[in-house]
């Protein structure tokens, strides 16, 4: 008679036998440094996946990682459409009332909305404080600023006011102000000999400076007189981001991984700048990748803000005279969506 | 019996005139104010919010009238440079063909042609002073006044030239007597819009130039997002406006009657 039990029981043994015999697995290997850029992967969220993101007009170095996520998202099969506006306080406007879901803005101009009752919130620093004052060369330093022409975008534009803290706090210097709107205008009066000093972004400083080599100097960086200072931000409608928090969240996961392709290696971001900056800016592209390297802090590898950084801010702010008291961070910032971004993506070690 | 006559119908013209033109504005002021009072808008103000930044920019913290004045400097000085050429170069279109057959095309070109464009030629040929301010202004007025002064004269009943010449009238007297009487009332006519224009002019000058006055406040409002001052300030210059055009039409009761029709009354 066949036991059948015997049959499984000296199978088992057998089994058991030669697994014993096995030599040992190798040991596993230690995981190599994750490259966050290439291998951290953002699941394509469900849902709507359209979206409008509001810009000022005139396609800026500060926004070509955005324009790169946009690009490479709309062939992902994602809707994100640009809108550019005139003026910020229209780009503002057009977010606040849910027309578009994402807003590109200085961060003073963002707390200045949030008080005014826009209902934005900050989510993500996307580029470097990045304005320079720049002047003839004969303006050697701030006390020689003292009644010469100095041109401003407007009165109550935050780099007015900064700038003027800046000479008040450093020198004392009182010069003769006009108020010219619209960096080109200022640009132009400069190198037309209307005017002895002005502020512009450290792009048009690079190109003012191959036009004319030698002629004006930067007197001083508003990043190093200001540490700290929160440079371009994204606001997103608060109602939409609350109904498509999945959709927000994976937006600025992709945002930040480019933002980190674009600080590694200058080649990433040269086609999206061929493709939407004029000829003088793409001849110029090397040294302005180079520059917010070195005289700026480069773009934001872990999306800039933090709980802190945007109190300081509204502090600084507050201080300086540009906002009424008593706005909180709260009120001002959803700062969930960027760090459940950054559990996606992982957090580059150093960097902000 | 007829001075009763007289005050009714004066009643009747008062109210016409002025009740009417009331009664529009307090039924748009109404509609504005239900648009706006729910829409969270930042920028748009209630009617109400508007009015109140009104009389804190005339009465408590008068701000408007130092820039309002240093803004007409520019819209005084093109609005009057607008009135010699516009007028000069009407007559003188209108009388010598060859002149505005060159011209004509010119005149369509100005006529549609944007500013905007135009403004860093401008600060670099005139600079930043108020030099290119008054240039802006004129461009904006003076292509109206020249239309319409040509228009005038063409206008001038021929019949009454070749009378004036059978009677042995020299160019002048025809001028004089026959032309710029019978034209009045469309140079008239084109000296108003230019105001208006002027007026026009003088703000974009300054948010598109330098903005010195108006057009400085104009723009610190917007950058505070205090959209009731800003409303506030507009809403100033048209009330300026609206009180030169006033007194444009008095002045055109008294030295022209026929051209305002004020003859009839």
């Amino acid at each position: 008679m066949h036991h059948w039990w015997l049959t499984l029981i000296g199978t088992i043994l057998f089994t058991l036998s030669a697994a014993s015999c096995a030599p040992a697995a190798p040991p596993a290997p230690t995981p190599a440094p994750a490259k966050p850029a290439e291998a951290a992967q953002v699941p394509k969220p469900s849902g709507n996946l359209a979206l409008k993101v509001g810009e000022t007009a005139g396609a800026s170095f500060n926004r070509m990682p955005s324009r790169l996520t946009q690009d490479r998202l709309n062939a992902a099969g994602w809707k994100v459409e640009l809108v550019e506006f005139r003026a910020t306080d229209l780009t503002l406007e057009a977010t606040s009332s849910g027309d578009i879901q994402v807003g590109t803005f200085q961060a003073l101009d963002a707390l200045r909305g949030v008080q005014a009752g826009a209902k934005v919130s900050l989510v993500l620093e996307h580029s470097p404080q990045e304005f320079v004052l720049i002047a003839k060369k004969s303006i050697a330093a701030c006390a020689n600023l003292n009644g010469t022409r100095f041109a401003v975008q407007s009165e109550g534009s935050p780099y007015t006011l900064i700038t003027s803290k800046w000479m008040e706090s450093t020198c004392g210097a009182k010069p003769n102000r006009l108020v010219i709107s619209g960096g080109e205008n200022r640009v132009v009066a400069l190198m037309n000999n209307q005017l002895d000093a002005t502020y512009v972004q450290l792009p048009d400083w690079i190109n003012i400076n191959a036009q004319r080599p030698g002629e004006y100097h930067i007197l001083v960086k508003i990043d190093e007189a200001f540490p700290g200072l929160i440079g371009g931000v994204n606001v997103v409608n608060k109602d939409w981001l609350q109904k498509n928090r999945d959709v927000a969240l994976a937006y600025y996961a992709e945002t930040i991984l480019d933002a980190r392709r674009a600080a590694g290696d200058p080649k990433i971001l040269e086609p999206t700048v061929r493709k939407y900056q004029n000829e003088a800016d793409v001849k110029a592209y090397p040294q302005v990748y180079e520059a917010y390297n070195r005289d700026l802090s480069g773009f934001p590898q872990n999306g800039g803000l933090t709980a802190e950084r945007v109190k300081s801010n509204i502090d600084a702010f507050t201080q300086l005279g540009l906002i009424k008291p008593g706005l909180t961070v709260e009120q001002v910032a959803d700062l969930s969506i960027l760090q459940d971004a950054l559990k996606l993506v992982g957090a580059v070690q150093g960097k902000r | 019996m007829a001075v009763q006559a007289y005050r009714k119908k004066r009643r009747q013209e008062l109210l016409w005139s002025w009740g009417l033109p009331l009664a529009v504005f307090a039924v748009g002021a109404g509609l504005w104010e239900l648009t706006t009072i729910n829409s969270e808008s930042l920028i748009i103000p209630t009617f109400t919010e508007t009015m109140v930044g009104l009389y804190e920019l005339l009465f408590v913290s008068p701000k408007l009238w130092a820039p309002l004045l240093l803004s007409n400097q520019a819209m005084v000085l093109g609005y009057l440079l607008s009135v010699v050429v516009g007028v000069g170069s009407g007559l003188a279109m209108a009388r010598v063909r060859w002149l505005e057959g060159v011209a004509d095309p010119y005149v369509h070109i100005l006529l549609a042609m944007p500013t905007a464009p135009l403004i860093p030629l401008v600060m670099m040929a005139l600079g930043l002073g108020v030099e290119s301010r008054v240039f802006i202004v004129f461009q904006f007025t003076f292509i109206y006044i020249t239309v319409n002064t040509r228009a005038g004269v063409r206008g001038v009943d021929k019949t009454l030239i070749e009378m004036a010449k059978s009677f042995g009238a020299s160019e002048g007297q025809t001028w004089w007597r026959i032309l710029i009487p019978g034209a009045l009332p469309a140079i008239a006519a084109g000296l108003r819009i230019g105001l208006g224009r002027a007026v026009n002019g003088m703000v974009v000058a300054e948010l598109l130039l330098v903005a010195a006055g108006i057009g400085n406040l104009l723009l610190e409002f917007r950058a505070a997002f205090q959209g009731g001052l800003m409303f506030a300030t507009v809403f100033a210059i048209a009330l300026e406006a609206i009180v030169l055009l006033t007194l444009m039409r008095w002045m055109e009761d008294r030295i022209a009657p026929w051209a305002s029709g004020a003859a009839q009354d």
